[in-house]
This record gives C-alpha cells, sequence and structure tokens, in this order.
C-alpha cells in the first residue's frame, strides 16, 4: 500500500515537472520573436488551392519585407465570426481578418478594426461597386476583397439532361418539370440547400429577389416570397429533391450529391470547379450552367454577392497595422489578383482583372461574370441587421420545408420578426 | 504497519500546541485553499460578467467595452417573451428529465453486470469507456451520418430487418430530431454512470453482503436494503452532475441538428448561443443562460438537504 | 448463467460501441464512398489513403483539403490531457475531503458555488477566460489551456470525490488522530490509498475533459504551436470542402493513446478497495 502511494507520488511528481517544461519552452519560443513585425492572420478557406495560394503569398511576401513573419491560423467556418466577436472582445483580435462579406459590417461595429481609406497607397479604383461596399461605412472604407468575389448559377449534369431528353430550365415551371423527368431510383433531380445557416438564405435569394423580393425582405411574406418558397416545397413535395437538404450544407454536403451523382442539378458557386475537376467533370462535357430560372420568362435575375474580405485589426499598433495592409494591397495588384482568383475559384475584383480573366479562364465563367455584375451585397442599406434578417429567412424556409408549417404561416413569422428588426 | 507509525510520530512532534479542532480546522482552510483560488480566478469573473451583460444594452458596438447602456430588466422579459426562448427552457427540462432517467437505468444495469463474474468481464468494462474517447464534434457528426434518411446505418438496419419500408427522417422531422438527439445522449452518457455507479459498487464490503445473505435475503433484497444505501452519496452526486451535465448540453445538439430544423432542437444554450453570436444579442443570451445559474442555486440545497445524512455518517457520529 | 451475462454484455457492448464502429470502418473508405448513400458493414474499396493524409499531412491522393500530420497534434493533446488530469487531482483530492470529513461552516457555500460554477456553459466560460487571459498573457500556452479545461473537472472531481470519501470509515480516521497524526499525514497516508479507485475514475474524467476539449482550444489558442487533435480534425471540416476520410481517419488515431491510458488505468479502478479495511 505505501509502494503504491510512494510510486504515484514520483509519476505525479515527473508529469508536473514534463508538464512545467513543455509550457517554459513554449513560452521561450513565443518570447524570442519580440524583435521584428509578425502578423497573425485568421480565416476559414481550407480547400487545396486557397491554401496555396495563402502560402505562395505569404511567402512571396515574407521574402520582399525581411523581418516580418506571417501566421497563419485556420478556423472552421462555423466558428470564425464566433472566435473574431470573441477576440474583439478581448481587444485581442489577428493583425488580418478574412471575413465572409456578410459579416464586415458586423465586425466593423464592433470598433476593434481600422478603416484603410487614408492609409498609404489605398484606392477603390477599378473595381466591382458591389464588391467595395461592403465594406463601407461613416464615409470610410474598412475592407478589401481576398481573392474577388463569386456567386451562383444552376449546373446541371449533361449526361442526365439528355437521358431524360430536357433542356436546361429557363423559368420555374420548367424547373419543377425538369426536376420531377430527371428524379429516378439513382438520383434526384436537384440538390437543394436548406441547413439553419447562411447559405440557405443565399441559395434562396435569387429566387426571391428576381421574383420582386425587396433586398430588405420587407415583403418576404408577400407574392414574391410566397411563390419563392413554394417553390422549393414543391420540389421536396414532389420527391424532386431529397429532404435531407434540412441537414445540408452548400458545400461540401449539397455539391457532394451532384459531384457523386446523386443530384442532376444543383444551385451553386464557381469555387466547385477545382472540385468538379478533380473528380472528372469538365464544363461542357459532363456540366452545364444556366442562370438560375426565373419565374417569367425574361425576368432580370439577381443574385447575392459571395466573397470573403480583409480587414486589419487595432492589434500591434501602427506598425503592425501599415504592414497588415501592406500585405493586403500587395494582393489586390493585378497579376497577383488573377492568380488568386484561379486558385480560389473566385472572379477578380477589379474590372479590368476580371475580363482578362474571361479570356484565359473557360467558357464556364459566362455566366458568372455576368450575374456577378449585377449581384446584390447583402448587408448593403442592413449592416448588422443583415445576419438576423437571414435567420428569420432561413428558419421559415425550414419551417415550411419541413412540414412543420405551411408556407405562408412561416413567412408570416418571419415577417414579423423581420419588421421588427428593420424597425430596431 | 511500522513504517506508518513511524511517519505518524515523525508528523506529531511539529504541533503539539494545537488542540484536534483547531488543526482540523487549519487543515480544512489549507486544503481549500487551491479550490477557492480556482473557482475565484476561472469561474467568479465570467459568472459576473455574464450577469452584468444580462442587464445591458448590447450590440457588436458594446461588446468590446466593459460596460454598456443599462437595460434594467428589457433583456430577461424579451428572453421571456420569446416563444422559441420558451421552448427552448421547456424543451431543456424534458430533455434533461428523460436523458438521466435512461442513462441512470442503463448505467446501473451495466455497472451491476460489471460486478458479476463472467468471461470477458474485464474486457467489457475496459470497452465501455470508448465512446468518451471521442471528440464530442465527432461524436455529433458521426450521428449525424449514422441518422442521415438516405444512406443512414440506421435506417438501413431496420430496412433490413424489415421493421420499415420507407426512409425514417431522423433528423429532418421536427416531431423526430427531438427523439434523435435524446437518444445520442442517453449514448453519450452511459459511461459517465457506468463507471462512477461501478465504482462505488466495489466499495461496498463483502461482509454486509454476506450477512444478509445468510439472513436470507433474496439478490433483489440485498440490492434494495444493502447497497443502495451504502452507495447512496454516489447515486445522488451522480445524478445531480449528471443533471448539470445534461442541463447545458451544447456540442452534440450543434454536431447533430444545429438546433433545427426550424427550431425544434434548441435547447437552452444552443439558443442563447444564437443569440448572442447570431443575432448579436449579447444580453439576450446571457440572459437565457442566467436561467441555469437560478437551476444550480435551486439544486444545491435541494442536494445538501437529500445529503445530509450522507454527511452526518461520514463526519463520526451516528453510523 | 454466466454466459448469459457474457451475452448481455457483448449485446450492451456492440450498440454502445457501434458508432465507433462506424468510424473505423468509414475511415478505411475514401470520402466519395462515404458519401454514396450508402453505409457499408465492411469497408468498401477500402483504401488506406486517408491514414496517409493523417499521419504523413499534405494531400496524398485525395487532394480535398491540406492539414498538417496529426502526430503532433496527438502528442499536445495528450499534455493538455495529463495536465488537466493533474490539476484536478491537486485541486480537487484536498478539497472534497476537506468538505466531507471536517465540519466546517463554509461548506455549504462553497458545495453551492462548485454546482453554480459546473452549470455554467463552456461557451459562456470560454468568452471570457479569453478576456481575462489576454490580459495576463496566458493566451496561446499550455498552462492558459489547461486551467481552462480544468473548468470541465474540477468542480465535479470534488463534488465526486466528496461523495467518495462520505463511505470512507471514520474509525480509521480517528484510529490515526488518536495515534497523533497530523492532518495531513492522515489525508495522505489513509484516505488516499482506500480511494484509489475513485480518485482514478475522476482522474480518468479529466484527462478525457482535457483531450476531447474543442471549444477553449478553439478559443484560446491562435495557431502559432499548439494545436491539440480536436482542432486538428477540423482542419478538415472546411466550408468549401471536406474530407471526411480523413475526419474519420483522425478520430481513429485520436482513440489509440486514449485507449491506450485507459487500459492502463482500468486496471487500477478494477482492483478497487482489497487494500485496506476497517479490521486492519
Amino acid at each position: 500500500m505505501n509502494g503504491f502511494t510512494r510510486r504515484r507520488r514520483w509519476v505525479l511528481a515527473l508529469l508536473a515537472t514534463a508538464l512545467f517544461a513543455v509550457a517554459a519552452l513554449a513560452s521561450q519560443v513565443s518570447s524570442s520573436a519580440a524583435t521584428k513585425i509578425t502578423l497573425t492572420e485568421e480565416d476559414y478557406f481550407n480547400t487545396p488551392g486557397q491554401t496555396a495560394a495563402l502560402a505562395l503569398y505569404s511567402k512571396q511576401f515574407e521574402a520582399t519585407h525581411p523581418g516580418v513573419t506571417v501566421k497563419r491560423q485556420y478556423v472552421p467556418f462555423a466558428n470564425l465570426n464566433t472566435k473574431l466577436l470573441t477576440q474583439a472582445a478581448g481587444h485581442d483580435l489577428p493583425n488580418l481578418l478574412a471575413v465572409d462579406n456578410p459579416f464586415v459590417s458586423t465586425m466593423i461595429s464592433t470598433g476593434q478594426v481600422i478603416p484603410l481609406s487614408g492609409l498609404k497607397g489605398f484606392s477603390t479604383q477599378g473595381y466591382y461597386p458591389a464588391v467595395i461596399k461592403e465594406g463601407y461605412s461613416g464615409g470610410k472604407y474598412y475592407s478589401l476583397p481576398v481573392a474577388g468575389a463569386n456567386s451562383i448559377a444552376l449546373i446541371y449534369n449533361i449526361a442526365m439532361l439528355k437521358a431524360a431528353n430536357i433542356s436546361p430550365p429557363k423559368t420555374w415551371a420548367d424547373l419543377v418539370a425538369a426536376a420531377k423527368a430527371l428524379t429516378t431510383p439513382d438520383h434526384y433531380g436537384i440538390a437543394l440547400t436548406c441547413e439553419a445557416a447562411e447559405d440557405t438564405t443565399w441559395q434562396w435569394e435569387p429566387f426571391f429577389w428576381t421574383n420582386g423580393g425587396k433586398a430588405t425582405f420587407s415583403n418576404v411574406s408577400g407574392a414574391p416570397g410566397v411563390q419563392a418558397l413554394n417553390l422549393w416545397k414543391q420540389l421536396i413535395d414532389d420527391k424532386s429533391a431529397s429532404k435531407d437538404c434540412l441537414q445540408w450544407s452548400q458545400t461540401p454536403a449539397a455539391s457532394t450529391q451532384f459531384i457523386d451523382g446523386k443530384a442532376a442539378m444543383m444551385v451553386n458557386g464557381p469555387w466547385n470547379f477545382p472540385t468538379l475537376n478533380q473528380n472528372k467533370m469538365f464544363y461542357g462535357k459532363q456540366f452545364g450552367i444556366v442562370p438560375v430560372p426565373t419565374r417569367v420568362a425574361g425576368q432580370h435575375v439577381i443574385v447575392p454577392l459571395g466573397g470573403e474580405d480583409w480587414m486589419v485589426s487595432k492589434s500591434g499598433g501602427t506598425d503592425a497595422q501599415q504592414m497588415a495592409f501592406e500585405y493586403i494591397k500587395g494582393m489586390q495588384a493585378p497579376a497577383m489578383e488573377l492568380k488568386l482568383a484561379k486558385l480560389f475559384g473566385y472572379l477578380p475584383g477589379k474590372v479590368a482583372v476580371s475580363k482578362q480573366y474571361l479570356k484565359q479562364a473557360g467558357p464556364e465563367w459566362q455566366v458568372y461574370i455576368q450575374q456577378t455584375l449585377f449581384a446584390h451585397p447583402r448587408t448593403l442599406g442592413l449592416g448588422v441587421k443583415y445576419p438576423k434578417i437571414s435567420q428569420a429567412v432561413w428558419t421559415a424556409i425550414q419551417a415550411a420545408l419541413s412540414g412543420s408549417k405551411s408556407v405562408q404561416d412561416s413567412l408570416n413569422t418571419a415577417q414579423s420578426q423581420i419588421s421588427t428588426i428593420l424597425k430596431g | 504497519m511500522t513504517q506508518m507509525n513511524m511517519e505518524i510520530e515523525a508528523g506529531t512532534a511539529a504541533k503539539p500546541w494545537l488542540s484536534s479542532r483547531r488543526k482540523q480546522q487549519l487543515a480544512g482552510w489549507v486544503f481549500l485553499t487551491p479550490a477557492i483560488a480556482y473557482l475565484l480566478f476561472a469561474f467568479a469573473l465570467p459568472i459576473v460578467y455574464n450577469v452584468m451583460l444580462s442587464f445591458e444594452q448590447t450590440s457588436p458596438a458594446t461588446i468590446a467595452n466593459f460596460t454598456a447602456p443599462f437595460a434594467g430588466l428589457d433583456n430577461y422579459r424579451a428572453v421571456f417573451n420569446d416563444p422559441t426562448s420558451r421552448e427552448a427552457i421547456v424543451r431543456t427540462f424534458e430533455f434533461t428529465f428523460l436523458s438521466l432517467l435512461f442513462q441512470f437505468l442503463i448505467g446501473f444495469a451495466l455497472a451491476l453486470l460489471f460486478s458479476l463474474r463472467f468471461p470477458g468481464r474485464t474486457f467489457a468494462r475496459s470497452l465501455i469507456i470508448v465512446p468518451w474517447l471521442l471528440p464530442l464534434i465527432v461524436t455529433g457528426v458521426i450521428f449525424r451520418f449514422l441518422f442521415q434518411a438516405e444512406g443512414g446505418a440506421v435506417n438501413q438496419l431496420l430496412t433490413n430487418v424489415g421493421l420499415t419500408d420507407h426512409p425514417i427522417q431522423w433528423l429532418n422531422d421536427p416531431n423526430l430530431a427531438f427523439w434523435t438527439i435524446l437518444v445520442a445522449n442517453i449514448w453519450l452518457g452511459i459511461p459517465f454512470f457506468t463507471l462512477l455507479l461501478y465504482s462505488a459498487l466495489q466499495d461496498v464490503p463483502v461482509e454486509g453482503k454476506e450477512a444478509a445473505m445468510i439472513d436470507g435475503a433474496g439478490a433483489w433484497q440485498r440490492l434494495r436494503l444493502v447497497i443502495v444505501p451504502i452507495i447512496l452519496p454516489v447515486i445522488e452526486v451522480t445524478l445531480l452532475l449528471g443533471f448539470v451535465f445534461t442541463v447545458k448540453v451544447f456540442d452534440l445538439v450543434i454536431g447533430l441538428t444545429g438546433g433545427g430544423p426550424a427550431n425544434s432542437t434548441q435547447l437552452i444554450t444552443t439558443w442563447s448561443y444564437n443569440l448572442s453570436f447570431q443575432v448579436f444579442n449579447f444580453g439576450q443570451g446571457a440572459a437565457l443562460n442566467n436561467v441555469l445559474l437560478v437551476l444550480a442555486l435551486i439544486c444545491s440545497p435541494m442536494y445538501l438537504w437529500l445529503s445530509r445524512s450522507s454527511l452526518q455518517r461520514s463526519r463520526g457520529g451516528e453510523a | 448463467m454466466r454466459w448469459l451475462c457474457t451475452l448481455a454484455a457483448a449485446v450492451a457492448l456492440v450498440v454502445v460501441l457501434f458508432p465507433v464502429y462506424a468510424i473505423i470502418v468509414g475511415s478505411f473508405e475514401s470520402t466519395e464512398t462515404l458519401f454514396s448513400g450508402t453505409f457499408y458493414w465492411l469497408p468498401h474499396a477500402a483504401t488506406l489513403d486517408n491514414y496517409r493524409t493523417v499521419l504523413q499531412g499534405g494531400s496524398a491522393s485525395t487532394e480535398q483539403t491540406v492539414g498538417g500530420s496529426q502526430l503532433s497534434h496527438v502528442l499536445t493533446s495528450l499534455i493538455v490531457g495529463l495536465g488537466t488530469a493533474v490539476l484536478a487531482l491537486v485541486v480537487a483530492v484536498p478539497a472534497a475531503y476537506a468538505l466531507s470529513k471536517y465540519r466546517m461552516r463554509v461548506t455549504i457555500l462553497l458545495v453551492s458555488a462548485l454546482l453554480v460554477a459546473q452549470i455554467v456553459p463552456s461557451i459562456v466560460l470560454a468568452t471570457s477566460l479569453f478576456i481575462v487571459f489576454h490580459w495576463i498573457h496566458l493566451v496561446n500556452t499550455y498552462p492558459g489551456l489547461i486551467i481552462a479545461d480544468g473548468t470541465y473537472a474540477i468542480p465535479f472531481a470534488i463534488l465526486v470525490l466528496r461523495a467518495f470519501f462520505f463511505s470512507l470509515p471514520n474509525e480509521l480516521v480517528d484510529a490515526a488522530r488518536v495515534d497523533g497524526a497530523s492532518e495531513w499525514t492522515t489525508f495522505k497516508l489513509i484516505v488516499l490509498p482506500l480511494a484509489r479507485s475513485a480518485v482514478i475514475t475522476v482522474a480518468v474524467f479529466a484527462f478525457l475533459a482535457g483531450w476531447g476539449d474543442f471549444i477553449f482550444a478553439l478559443t484560446i489558442l491562435n495557431g502559432a504551436g499548439i494545436e491539440p487533435i480536436t482542432l486538428g480534425i477540423y482542419s478538415y471540416l472546411g466550408n468549401y470542402s471536406t474530407d471526411w476520410g480523413a475526419v474519420m481517419a483522425s478520430a481513429v488515431v485520436a482513440l489509440v493513446p486514449a485507449a491506450v491510458l485507459l487500459v492502463v488505468a482500468q486496471r487500477y479502478i478494477a482492483s478497487g478497495l482489497t487494500a485496506g479495511s476497517v479490521k486492519g
């Protein structure tokens, strides 16, 4: 009995010592970098293309800026915004943050990020207006695009459509019919996204906005919204779309359904091109792209604007802030923008560069480039209210598609919430 | 034994002037110091901060400051007027009660089982803790994978066995989703109850059980009259802690359903998280979380009262 | 009769271990197979690619996502887990003893405080602790993470050990006191060996809490060196692509050291209270 107690004490002591040794070592490592500038960065990019792009650029930046190290941290998409808010509360944001564009307004309002206007070399020349507007507040600009912008369109499986003898749908009626015809025991007609997250609202927005829905969602329970939601409901009721969409994210869950041949169509974006190609699916041979169908033929398609923006935090004082901006600025140079956009699967943020991009990139970009020109930035005019409105909308979509409420009831609930949000 | 006597004598030489009672009080405080320090450092500040937040008018613009405009009881009023918050509170209670019931019954049954001698018992007992080796996130994600309506193992099994002919919407049907997260949570809690109750069962002296057997008591009577009273303190604390842990379940639900579909699986913590980090009503999120604090303040006198007999017995006096 | 028990235990294990089995099977399948919509009971089109991705880092033939090798992450998680266990024992064992064996007025206050502390969700603690750690430079350090992970285990450990200590016979403690032993000696020589089973159980829980923590690691660490396996697994789950095969393989890789540690610890829980008894 005593032997065990003594042995146990030794083990504990050994463990404690080992622990402190490691901790001491760890703090040593961090303190030795005190004299140079270390830029910390957080983002949620994790495809090989995106990671390679950032690594490539950081290496180049460090080479041209001796004494500067860039430390990147990947944070999962679902957690990045929470982590950034927590860090803002602790006044400890990383120097560089890559933020999903609907969240830019929120970060601005925390007061922990600095305006980029007025910093040496800042310019908004040549960008698509929508790409720049997200970061505009109180007369100043707070962000610049990471790799450009993106949006969504309808991607379809050529072989499956041919087998069912239908052409790519242009109107909602076409879509419903096509999805039904394309549903076989092997695959669904279309893969939707209706999980409890932003990408559900994002996917629904083209249907709603194109149909006369307001950018502020103030008429979501009127005809535009009801018709748009009824469309999705019908796809589910017809069994042309799987109810599992309630669990699916846009990427990778829904996109994998398409890539694996479990769905003939999907609404998705150009960031999927690398993955599609890897799976031997190429534009014009295995998959085609058309704009999101409209209710009435000839309606002007309005899609939401996607993409991430760089922001610089207050951390580290003016030296670090200026250096962080240098990092961002370097990415905006046309040659670098072109390279990054290709690796990311995005459309370059500057008009001239994207025209050049279209020449180099394939015809699969045609639809996206046209759409992105008229894409609508989600937080324009709404700022911090957008995430709250988005939540009301996706909850309504889930309620209607899961069958717990009728379409009109779901949208009525959302409408009353949205009216309160818009007022306050 | 001589070794121990020597050590005792060495220890006694030090303080002959302290009375036994004073020695105990002093020792008690020394023993408690690390714990008190830890509680103050790791918990006091967050709790105070959270309570303060619940009385403030909050938004992203205010989180970087320690104080924000005073909001009186507005956050609490907003939370209790919000149907989703009310449902979340009620649902949390249902969830907790049902979870604890099944976790305890299954855990106790397994603990009793493992106390018997049978081939493979050590092996089985070592394996029962394996669910806890997985990070909660992975568990949530795996369960989502298993409960998929199409291609999920559960539906496949049910179809193969012939119990159902169409895929059951475990996670997509707002009425079923609650039961799915309940099953997942019960699964998660089994190692906890099994291990603690098993450890307690090992403490039961053989003599007591033998004496009861000699007196002619059957297995069920032995359980009821000899074993359970001895391990009652552990049962009490296991249920108490099970309650505390279940009422704040978060990771599993987020991983499985994200609170959906259509908020049909929102619990206090998940809806509070939503209030704070999705719609940036940090004050309301804090107010909802404080419901948990109130729960703890109600539970603690209840627990102390229930366990007072165990306490008396332990402190020396009535056996 | 005894074989009936084995059968019952086997059934229980099958049900309890099934999700883990699913992970192990899944780790040998490619992401495409995992998403094919059919669940295979044995690995279908088995491949070692996932393990290559996880152990060697980078993208092997699954070029879906890129993460580093997970082995260093496993070591980090081990350190954090052990640290949490040590911290929990150092803080909780003496405190539990005091709260169960000594008549102190502060007991009621402390037990209530412990319950209130244990009920606070980790996400709430994470935000506040981050702010505090930022002030005192504990952000992104092992001690910081271990102290934070202690919040899962310490109140729980104190309350559980207190309950176990209730059932320790007072005769031994009184006997030692009569013999003139100091409180510390009594505690050390008599209580610890007798409560070995409970102490190890609690240490196991504390280890697993630190081992499996995600939220504190996510909040307190900023990627400059320390990365436990829970964050490592998450590098495979992205917004733009998910390498499910790698996630499963990481989970299996993470299981192994924890399982080994626990099998070792189980031996001590198993032996129970054969050492020491009232009759002496």
